[in-house]
């Protein structure tokens, strides 16, 4: 039973392409320090801009796993990477900076090629495919949010008598409040006629929302994703993707929630249960300040 | 004679549909509501869609009918009450004018919309 054994970190540290990469392993004491210095500092770090697509050769980063008994405040495995520890979704820094010269000195018979130190001073991108390696949530890392750009979910600022029951889900799409009730296309006078996809969809691009059909559910560079469905014939509906990723939506005058018709949350509009909005019609970028809605 | 108003919870970009109740039809809603049966369990509606219908009468009580139970609503008092075969529901869609709402919720306001 591997969670009976003595806790360990295995440190793989990953440089070498054809060759098997060295690994380290901290126990025992020298464990108990190892953990501390690979402690969050706190603070939120978004991933760097314009990683690298592909692997690139060299130190690539250290690589530890948790084997063992389970160590509590550190995910299961991650990547350090010049001196921050990378998760699919959390980037934070890491208690000791020096984290990989730490490693490169704690054993006598250094298994590391004699330059590595060299490659550690150059580094200073993460490289390729640490997304590869599963972590735990919840042990203090930080998450870094997906779409940084996108409105924070702020239900308790929508849900009151004096905004609620005067903006619909196209203001909280647009995260746009008018106190009207807007309308796709009012704003600039081409409301739309009938309630259908085409006709809805030509009123928000009107309002200078921009069509996005190709998105798939993935966050633009600037701006934030809207989806725009429709009951045909009845009426329409738009949602939101959040700054964590997930979409949020306000039905009518109701309150802002992240479920949909089955009370579950809402990962993609595409695939929610959206009730007698059977239409999924296309995918919408707004621009923060481009817009005009009434 | 009373004035009332009454309101369907069904769009959700749309505004929601608001109409005049005759008083007559208040009296007989009002009828319906006086002799119906105590409950507590008060059914929640679906995020989207048709989420029930509500009547308000002037200077008076709100009674707001989804699902088989109507709850009435009088200063800050809240008492809820079944609605069997959604009676009172069906009434009050009914007095709707044509073409303001969807024709499933006139016909059937239990429809999933």
């Amino acid at each position: 039973m591997a969670g009976k054994l003595p806790a360990k970190l295995k440190v793989t540290v990953d440089v070498f392409s054809g060759r098997e990469n060295p690994v380290v392993e901290f126990s025992g004491r020298k464990l108990q320090d190892v953990v501390k210095r690979l402690r969050p500092r706190g603070g939120r770090h978004p991933r760097e801009p314009g990683l690298p697509p592909v692997p690139t050769l060299g130190y690539r980063g250290m690589v530890v796993e948790q084997m063992g008994r389970p160590i509590e405040d550190l995910p299961t495995s991650f990547r350090v990477a010049d001196g921050m520890a990378f998760g699919p979704d959390f980037a934070i820094p890491v208690e000791d900076e020096s984290f990989e010269d730490f490693v490169c000195g704690s054993v006598p018979k250094k298994p590391f090629p004699d330059d590595l130190r060299a490659q550690l001073v150059e580094f200073k991108i993460l490289l390729d495919f640490w997304r590869k390696w599963r972590w735990k949530d919840g042990f203090g890392f930080t998450k870094v949010d997906p779409c940084r750009c996108a409105p924070l979910y702020e239900p308790e600022w929508w849900n009151v008598p004096s905004r609620q029951p005067y903006n619909n889900c196209y203001n909280y799409g647009c995260n746009y409040r008018t106190d009207t009730f807007a309308q796709p296309g009012k704003a600039a006078g081409t409301m739309y006629s009938a309630l259908t996809c085409s006709e809805v969809l030509s009123g928000a691009i009107a309002d200078e929302l921009v069509d996005s059909p190709g998105a798939d559910n993935k966050c633009p560079g600037e701006g934030h994703l809207v989806a725009l469905v429709v009951a045909p014939g009845w009426d329409y509906h738009w949602y939101r993707k959040g700054r964590d990723g997930m979409w949020t939506h306000k039905p009518g005058s109701t309150a802002v929630t992240n479920l949909d018709n089955s009370g579950n949350t809402i990962a993609d509009p595409r695939t929610a249960d959206r009730g007698p909005y059977t239409d999924f019609c296309t995918f919408m970028v707004v621009h923060h300040g481009h817009i005009k809605i009434t | 004679m009373k004035e009332a108003r009454a309101t369907a919870f069904v769009f959700s970009g749309r505004p929601d549909p608001s109409w005049d109740v005759p008083a007559e039809v208040v009296a007989r809603l009002e009828a319906l509501w006086a002799k119906s049966t105590v409950t507590d369990s008060v059914p929640a509606p679906p995020i989207l869609g048709y989420r029930g219908s509500v009547l308000r009468i002037d200077q008076g009580a709100e009674y707001r009918a989804f699902g088989g139970v109507v709850t009435r609503q009088r200063g800050q008092g809240e008492e809820s009450r079944l609605d069997a075969g959604r009676e009172f529901e069906r009434l009050l869609v009914s007095t709707a004018p044509e073409g303001l709402l969807p024709d499933e919720i006139i016909e059937d306001p239990g429809s999933t919309r």
